[in-house]
């Protein structure tokens, strides 16, 4: 523990609580003083202090104890009194005025860091005039009655030697009634020990006369106590002496003022009143007294300030040894004192006097340190005891919480000291404010911070200097106080500490700091509409003061979203519209893949790059000079358009800038105008054509804003910003490069150490031809199947032609691009058929179309200022999206550039915006299913089931056509049976039945092309004469062989359907109401593929005759067996007994061996029922033969061999006989043989799918024996 | 009455803050909720002064000013709820068994 003389209230104490000797001079005295400026008692205040002084005390004790350190106090009798409070108030306003002048932080400052602050020293952040102030508020408490440390322990009578009558003087001096009231209301003794001084003007004359008065005065008063001082000992008064002569005589006469004169006094007066006490309150007997004497009292006395008690009252006396004993550091004697004073004081109710005693028992523990606790508590005590007295002892309270505060700082309980200084608060509000400024220091400087208590004590004080109009103090706390909320979300508060900040700083005309905190509020979404337009409102009123346009770089309002900055431009590659341009541009990629000559196969890149692009821009984005894309704010406009500026024909390339803006204000009740520009380098500053976008957003509404430049020059582009305007009087100003991490090129080729900064930086090149495309009428709602003829419209508007056009498109199911022959028939007419045409012309370019990439004749190309038309077809395939990707590639002619080529890329989707949005709804549900004749050899049973999916509309049914192999298709019945209407409503069914038959051509057919060959069935009324469409052809053929690749593999043997269908009128978009929409459904890969490529047939007679009585019957059956794959097959024929637990009529019988194909037999006897084991290897037969028993023998068994094999060339018949041998008359069903085929792989296998081997079971053949008679 | 309650996150910033008074002094329960962070940073780091409710989510009356008292419950996660009210003779039982039970019960 330091010393607590030490300590900063120790200090404090041996600084306050010192003898006070009271000073009475002639004005004389003054007058020379004067001629060095100073006053009589300023010229000797500075040898007061003694700092080893080394004088031998005893008091009380016998003990005695050396002083080394001791001070006296001066002070003129006018001044010893109660200051005045009024004038105590004005003086410490001065105070802080002057503070606030001076600690006002400067304009430009930053703000401070909590962390900055935190890792200073606390004298570095203390302000310092808090020091200053907190005395000068003790000061204000000097001489007050009820203590006795400020009553004068001495007299210093002081008298000019000019002084007429000298002695006289010194009597006058100390009768006259200037003598401060409590000497004369008997508050304290006005003996009080008086000392002589005379003082002698050099400049007045030799000193013999002031010689003679003062043996005059030591006769009169007594030789001790009379001295003589001489000063200004210099002539002229303006010599200046490097050490005064007569600084070291003051020196000597304080000194021994003080230590042969005062404290001997105060030895004394110890020793006395000591003893007065001892005899009249010590003892058991006097405390009783006392006790009971007081208690009588009691009743009579009920003032607030008790009893009136006198120099002479015991009290009084008690209290005087108490503060002497203080005065001369006895710190023993003095508590022992105060505490008894303290009982009485209690006793008497004289709260303000019994504060006091606390206070300073408090004080002395304190020096004592010892009885920490009792200490705390004292001061508590007295704080309270002062607060409950009420205003007037407020000052009082003041200074008993400041040492209080002092006191708990010393021993570290900061923040105590804190609510010390919270609870001193009083009435004041100024004095409060500084105290609510010194509290939260206190929670600053604490371990650990309390930085929260910190920023509301700020908070708080600022609030009570702003209504003491102590502007500055008040910024300057809320400076402070922004520290804690800064980078917290705590916005309520962070915003108002701000606007306060502003307002302030505005009312004290410094509107550009003003500005600067104004901006920190403009985007607080959080807060209520009134506040808002009361922070805008003050905000522009300011910026409105300071007459200026200012430049923000972080302006708030608006938010802008630069995470989602894009920068969206064109070289090689264009975009039909934004919405192809915000397309990933690996979609682009890989439909361009093929496309595209690789620039790495046709020369090295480097030859390229270094021969036009200067190198350092090599990491530069390419774009191309031209003219401005204006593109709209996205979701509006259907119409994309792109502009040409007329002045500049040479139309180029364009990129264009969008910066998303978002909004992030409730409800603003005036919209306010932004304007937006982007701020670029300098390399082609002036020779850009910029658009400027005026808008205004509403409170909380989120726009994106396009922005597009247009370089004129060759040259190198740079973004630098985006720059805006918030009611013409602010700009906002946002710099990319700052933000480098967020920037995202939509479009930029990207390389491994890509610097953003190359991201916004262009090259701009010649300019070049720049196609535009446009496919119009494209439906954006349609059924499924829907097939339209469609118009690309390709616009060259530059000077230049382009040439080898290439398109692809990224769906051709659902798109293709037709023949230029096309282009201007008559639409649904030019799909029927011809006669005489040949069908696989229109076809030719089948397998061309498969690859997807369509080359335009090699004559075509687009003309300077001229546009291409070009048909397409569009299938409505399946329901759903569909987003199309369609790229257009092309060459220029006669441009010599770094570009040889570009593509026009298209994009339509429903997802974005509505525009060409496609929309497939579903239709007509078409299923079929084939089941194969048995009575029939290659005839199959076709089953069509058409759903209507629509809601309202109504399908005429058209056709129906087979595609596949040689197929006929034909009516089972006339469709006026089941649909005499022709139409098919919403949600009707239809189910139909046609015969599909195996038509056989040969081989040898000129026909190269056996799958396009189509068998149509007309599903109009009977006497319709309209024409079939032509599936075979293009483009029907063309969506058939995408549906084909899209269904499945196709494989032999199955056959597809298209079924066509007309709409006349409906409600969904049509591009030619008068005409019939036409819709065809495909579908493909029919069942056949699960039938078995062998069929056959049983042929033989169905009922027979015969005497069984003679013998059995044998009857001859023959079977034909077609192979209708393309591969040669082998099949094995087995026949096998029926079980017997068959129906009595039909009995199975056991099999028979039969026929070898090479081993033609002839007759066969009759083999005895056991005798099959031996024959029968089939392990089935086997397993019948074992159950059959002799009672129920079976009445037909086949004869014959049991097992034939065969092999069958493709597409090739054969016969096998069969013979079965019945022994009684009966229906047999003769269905018992099964036949397993086997096809022989074949090279060009046409799929997985296909079949090689299977087992049929035998189709049932009824045989009717009857017994002739 | 209750005149406001908050819940502030793990690194003190404000989740929610609800006021139930008619006044306009959002600022001001804005203001007390914050400075009762430092305190219940204080208890949280010297659980010894909370006194026997060592290891309690309940952190009990935190700030008393001269017109509320503050009280403060905080989550294992940090997340702390505060309580501003006005009864000045509301019992610490009373706070902790309705209030700080039933509040988190009501938002986990």
């Amino acid at each position: 523990m330091v010393d607590p003389a030490n300590t900063p209230l120790g200090k404090m104490l041996l600084e306050e609580i010192t003898p006070v000797v009271m000073v009475l001079c002639t004005p004389l005295v003054e007058e020379s003083c004067l001629k060095n400026g100073l006053s009589f008692v300023q010229m000797l205040s500075p040898f007061c202090d003694f700092t080893n002084i080394d004088v031998p005390v005893r008091t009380a004790s016998d003990q005695p104890y050396r002083l080394h350190k001791f001070k006296i106090r001066l002070f003129y009798a006018s001044d010893i009194r109660q200051p005045n409070l009024e004038v105590a108030k004005e003086r410490l306003k001065q105070v802080i005025t002057k503070a606030g002048e001076d600690d006002f932080p400067e304009i430009y400052s930053d703000l401070p860091q909590v962390n900055d602050l935190l890792s200073r020293h606390e004298s570095e952040i203390l302000p310092t005039w808090f020091q200053f102030f907190n005395k000068e508020l003790v000061r204000t408490l000097s001489f007050s009655d009820h203590e006795a440390f400020d009553h004068p322990v001495a007299c210093l009578l002081v008298v000019s030697s000019r002084d007429e009558e000298s002695i006289n003087r010194f009597i006058d001096l100390f009768n006259t009634n200037k003598l401060p009231s409590f000497l004369s209301d008997g508050a304290m003794d006005p003996k009080v020990l008086k000392h002589y001084l005379l003082v002698h003007d050099n400049q007045d004359g030799a000193s013999e006369k002031a010689t003679k008065i003062l043996t005059e005065m030591r006769s009169t008063f007594g030789p001790n106590d009379c001295q003589l001082l001489c000063i200004n000992s210099s002539q002229d008064g303006q010599t200046r002496h490097k050490d005064t002569p007569w600084s070291t005589f003051i020196k000597n006469l304080m000194q021994e003022l003080s230590s042969k004169h005062i404290i001997p006094y105060m030895e004394q007066k110890i020793r006395l009143l000591n003893q007065q006490v001892s005899s009249t309150r010590k003892g058991f007997r006097n405390q009783f007294k006392n006790l009971w004497w007081r208690k009588g009292k009691e009743d009579a006395l009920d003032t607030t300030n008790g009893p009136v008690y006198t120099f002479s009252s015991i009290e009084s006396q008690i209290r005087v040894l108490g503060d002497y004993a203080f005065m001369l550091r006895d710190y023993e004697l003095a508590v022992s004192s105060y505490r008894l004073i303290s009982t009485d004081y209690k006793l008497d109710k004289a709260w303000k006097r019994y504060a006091g005693v606390q206070e300073m028992i408090g004080l002395t523990y304190f020096m004592l340190d010892q009885s920490r606790k009792e200490a705390e508590y004292c001061m508590e005590n007295a704080f309270n005891t002062y607060l409950k007295l009420g205003s007037a002892v407020q000052q009082n309270a003041t200074r008993c919480g400041l040492w209080w505060i002092e006191m708990l700082k010393t021993r570290n309980q900061i923040k105590e000291a804190a609510t010390v200084y919270f609870r001193i608060c009083g009435e004041d509000l100024l004095h409060s404010a500084v105290m609510l400024e010194q509290a939260s220091f206190c929670y600053l400087l604490s371990k650990p911070p309390m930085l929260h208590k910190y920023g509301f004590h700020l908070v708080l004080s600022g609030d009570h200097y702003k209504k003491c109009d102590q502007i500055k103090h008040a910024i300057r706390t809320y400076r402070n106080a922004v520290s804690v909320y800064r980078g917290t979300t705590w916005n309520l508060i962070k915003d108002r500490v701000h606007f306060h900040i502003g307002q302030w700083y505005a009312s004290l005309g410094m509107y550009d700091v003003a500005v600067t905190h104004m901006l920190e509020i403009l985007a607080s979404s959080h807060q209520s509409k009134t506040s808002q337009e009361l922070f805008l409102r003050d905000f522009l009123h300011i910026v409105q003061k300071t007459g200026k346009t200012f430049e923000v770089l972080k302006l708030q309002l608006p938010v802008i979203n630069i995470s989602s900055l894009k920068v969206i431009f064109e070289d090689h590659r264009t975009y039909a519209s934004p919405a192809a341009a915000s397309i990933k541009e690996g979609v682009w990629r890989s439909l361009e893949e093929d496309m595209i000559p690789s620039l790495s196969a046709k020369s090295n890149w480097l030859d390229v790059q270094s021969k036009l692009i200067p190198r350092k821009y090599k990491e530069s984005n390419i774009c191309v000079a031209g003219e401005a894309n204006s593109s709209n704010v996205e979701p509006q406009n259907d119409e994309y358009k792109t502009s040409t500026s007329t002045g500049y024909v040479w139309l180029l390339s364009t990129y264009m800038y969008n910066a998303y803006i978002y909004i992030c204000l409730y409800v603003l009740m005036c919209v306010y105008v932004f304007t937006i520009i982007l701020s670029f380098g300098r390399d082609i500053n002036s020779s850009l054509v910029l658009l400027e976008v005026d808008f205004s957003l509403e409170g909380g509404e989120t726009i994106l804003v396009q922005l597009t430049v247009t370089p004129r020059v060759e040259g190198v582009l740079t973004i630098v910003g985006v720059k805006w305007k918030l009611s013409s009087s602010v700009v906002g100003l946002h710099n990319f490069e700052s933000n480098s991490v967020n920037k995202r090129i939509a479009k930029g080729r990207r390389k491994p150490k890509h610097s953003p900064s190359a991201d916004l930086k262009f090259i701009v090149i010649k300019s070049l031809p720049r196609l535009q495309g446009f496919i119009p009428s494209l439906p954006e709602k349609t059924y499924a199947g829907d097939l339209r003829h469609l118009v690309l419209e390709l616009n060259n508007q530059s000077k230049f032609p382009v040439k080898n056009l290439k398109m692809k498109i990224s769906n051709p199911r659902f798109l293709n691009a037709g023949n230029q022959s096309y282009l201007n028939v008559e639409f649904s007419a030019c799909l029927e058929k011809k006669l005489n045409v040949e069908q696989s012309g229109g076809h030719a370019n089948a397998k061309k179309m498969l690859q997807n990439v369509f080359h335009f004749p090699e004559d075509i190309s687009v003309q300077e200022e001229t546009s291409l038309s070009w048909p397409l077809w569009f299938h409505a395939a399946v329901p759903g999206n569909i987003s199309l990707y369609i790229t257009v590639y092309y060459e220029m002619e006669n441009v010599s550039s770094i570009m040889k080529f570009r593509t026009l890329r298209m994009h339509y989707n429903l997802n974005f915006a509505l525009t060409f949005a496609i929309y497939v709804l579903p239709s007509l549900d078409v299923s079929f299913e084939l089941s194969p004749c048995p009575s029939r050899l290659e005839e199959f049973l076709l089953r069509m089931d058409v759903v209507n999916k629509t809601s309202s509309e109504c399908f005429q049914i058209h056709q129906l056509s087979s595609v596949g192999q040689q197929w006929d298709v034909s009516l089972l019945q006339p469709v006026d049976s089941i649909l005499p209407s022709q139409s098919l409503f919403a949600g009707q069914v239809l189910s139909c039945f046609f015969m599909l038959k195996y038509h056989r051509k040969s081989s040898t057919s000129e026909d190269s092309n056996p799958l396009f060959l189509q068998s149509d069935v007309r599903l109009g009324p009977p006497g319709n004469s309209e024409a079939l469409f032509d599936v075979c052809s293009s483009p029907l053929a063309d969506f058939h062989d995408y549906e084909r690749l899209y269904q499945g593999m196709s494989c032999q043997g199955n056959v597809d359907f298209v079924f066509i269908t007309q709409l006349w009128r409906g409600n969904i978009d049509s591009g030619a109401p008068h005409r019939p929409l036409l819709f065809s459904h495909h579908v493909c890969h029919s069942s056949l593929s699960s039938f078995s490529p062998i069929s056959w047939s049983v042929d033989g007679p169905r009922t027979i005759q015969h005497n069984f009585s003679a013998s059995p019957c044998g009857v001859n059956l023959k079977m034909t067996i077609n192979n209708s794959s393309d591969a040669a097959s082998s099949v094995h024929v087995k026949t096998f007994d029926p079980p017997s637990s068959n129906s009595q009529s039909i009995d199975a019988t056991a099999s028979q061996s039969g026929l070898p194909l090479e081993n033609q037999a002839g007759w066969f006897s009759i083999p005895a029922v056991n005798d099959t084991k031996v024959i029968t290897t089939d392990a089935l037969a086997k397993r019948i033969t074992k159950s059959v028993s002799l009672e129920s023998a079976p009445q037909f068994i086949w004869t014959g061999s049991s097992s034939t094999k065969l092999k069958l060339q493709p597409r090739a018949t054969a016969e096998v006989p069969l013979q079965i041998c019945v022994f009684a008359p009966g229906i047999y069903d003769l269905s018992n043989y099964a036949l397993n085929w086997n096809l022989a792989p074949i090279e060009e296998s046409q799929g997985e799918a296909n079949k090689s081997s299977g087992e049929c079971q035998g189709y049932p053949y009824y045989l009717t024996v009857l017994q002739s008679t | 009455m209750i005149v406001c309650v908050a819940v502030v996150g793990h690194q003190n910033n404000p989740l929610y803050i609800q006021s139930f008074t008619d006044a306009d002094d959002a600022l001001k329960l804005h203001h007390i909720v914050h400075c009762s962070l430092d305190v219940v940073d204080e208890r949280v780091n010297n659980p010894k002064k909370s006194g026997p409710t060592l290891n309690e989510t309940f952190l009990g009356l935190l700030y008393p000013t001269e017109n509320y008292k503050v009280y403060g419950y905080l989550t294992n996660t940090k997340v702390k709820f505060i309580l501003v009210t006005t009864d000045l003779d509301v019992r610490d039982a009373d706070v902790r068994n309705v209030i700080f039970q039933e509040v988190p019960c009501c938002i986990c």
